[in-house]
């Protein structure tokens, strides 16, 4: 199998190359072209039962494409909705924490599963589920925006739209920055406090703060 | 005439140069910069299309009207044309034989002698595949340049391909499709969050665009406010 990292830092994406028998998954939707022999299948992140309860609780589902190879050299682009960066990460038995819209694709032998983000990220407008990455292989994730890769050791806050993935080695909780006032009325939304040691990966653009700059010109 | 592509990667624009008494078309309403001799026109005719061309143009979602850009003057004229999205934009130069057919939204600019004439894509086609009902085709001698929203990678098809619909920027005619499933089945393509794609058979050339826009536009929108009516 070969992966390309393409166009990054703006327009990150995946260039790949599969063999006969290899599989890939990725990102409901992010298909952007492909051989026409490679055969898609569906998994529900997690199974069935929490891909029906994040569609009821959240109209999120979190499915994700499963593309295999019928012969050797079948070529298959992946592209995240958004321009930005796209990284890739080698998982070793370390899970390995994204938001929901930050996976973008990875290899077999990774297994996917996610976890509720608490009450008050179903306010937070950046989806209510994270998603949590376990096993060993080769990972991907985007970003609005560039990345910064950031190593942590004793606590850090980060706006809730501007994390990508962490650690969880570290300690998370979503949180308010301060009482229910200053949430609501601070523009600062919800907040992930980290704390204890291990990497964060920020991006440095948010969706919601370009919606809410657009906002503005909407009539 | 010269077109060339100017700009970083992530915003590319077109650069014409003109001679005294050359013109050149674009979709209306893209020109950034133009010489001080340049006459523009806003006009819905071009080469081998009249008001009936415009109206199935609006359907292929590109601009009713076109600009006319005339180089008076004595020296060279230049003008800038600045696509939508941020982006690649690439400048194809047509030979006569061969015709590019461009989809929803990717025409900028073209020479004079290059008709575009916007045609049904099929029922079937258009009104499944969340594409514009018309693409439009081009073919003559001279150039055509096309607009993407992030980086245009090109494709030699021989034999089958399939480009997710929002990842089409155009096609050589040489090239056949039909708009359809990706995968074994309607249930599993749905799921898998790839309603529909277009499956090209034959022989020719296609360029595809890194980002969909209708992807990135149906994450923005919902964290928009309502539209007042």
């Amino acid at each position: 199998m070969s992966v390309q990292v393409v166009s990054n830092p703006d327009f990150g994406h995946l260039e790949i190359v599969l063999d006969q028998g290899q599989t890939i998954l990725c990102e409901s939707g992010a298909m952007a072209a492909m051989d026409s022999d490679l055969q898609l299948d569906t998994k529900m992140m997690g199974g069935f039962l929490p891909a029906l309860w994040r569609k009821v609780v959240a109209g999120e589902s979190l499915l994700s494409g499963v593309y295999t190879a019928k012969r050797a050299g079948s070529r298959l682009w992946l592209s995240p909705p958004i321009p930005g960066q796209v990284i890739a990460y080698s998982l070793q038995d370390k899970p390995l924490m994204l938001t929901s819209g930050s996976f973008l694709a990875c290899e077999e032998g990774v297994q996917l599963g996610t976890k509720f983000g608490g009450l008050r990220a179903m306010f937070s407008g950046e989806g209510m589920f994270f998603i949590e990455a376990r096993g060993r292989g080769s990972l991907w994730f985007n970003s609005y925006g560039a990345v910064i890769e950031h190593e942590v050791n004793g606590e850090f806050i980060v706006d809730t739209g501007h994390v990508v993935a962490w650690e969880p080695s570290l300690q998370w909780t979503v949180t308010g920055m301060g009482n229910l006032f200053s949430t609501l009325f601070s523009g600062e939304g919800l907040v992930l406090r980290f704390s204890g040691s291990g990497k964060v990966w920020l991006q440095t653009r948010s969706m919601s703060g370009l919606a809410g700059w657009l906002a503005g010109y909407c009539r | 005439m010269k077109a060339s592509v100017i700009g970083t990667d992530s915003f590319q624009s077109l650069h014409v140069e003109l001679s005294p008494g050359e013109r050149f078309y674009s979709e209306a309403g893209k020109m950034v910069r133009c010489s001080s001799g340049v006459d523009i026109e806003v006009t819905l005719q071009k080469k081998g299309g009249g008001f009936m061309g415009a109206l199935k143009r609006l359907l292929s979602s590109d601009s009713f009207f076109y600009s006319r850009y005339t180089a008076q003057g004595t020296g060279t004229s230049e003008v800038v044309i600045a696509p939508t999205m941020m982006g690649n934009v690439r400048v194809l130069e047509l030979k006569g034989d061969e015709t590019w057919i461009t989809s929803g939204g990717s025409y900028l600019a073209s020479g004079p002698e290059i008709t575009s004439e916007a045609k049904w894509q099929g029922l079937g086609a258009g009104l499944l595949s969340g594409e514009s009902l018309m693409f439009v085709h081009n073919r003559g001698i001279g150039f055509l340049a096309v607009e993407a929203f992030g980086t245009i990678h090109e494709v030699d098809v021989n034999g089958e391909f399939v480009v997710d619909t929002g990842h089409l920027v155009a096609f050589e005619s040489s090239l056949s499709f039909t708009v359809g499933k990706v995968g074994g089945s309607w249930i599993k393509s749905f799921f898998s969050g790839e309603g529909f794609v277009m499956n090209f058979k034959g022989t020719g050339k296609l360029l595809m665009q890194s980002h969909n826009g209708s992807s990135f536009g149906g994450l923005l929108g919902p964290l928009l406010p309502k539209r007042r009516s």
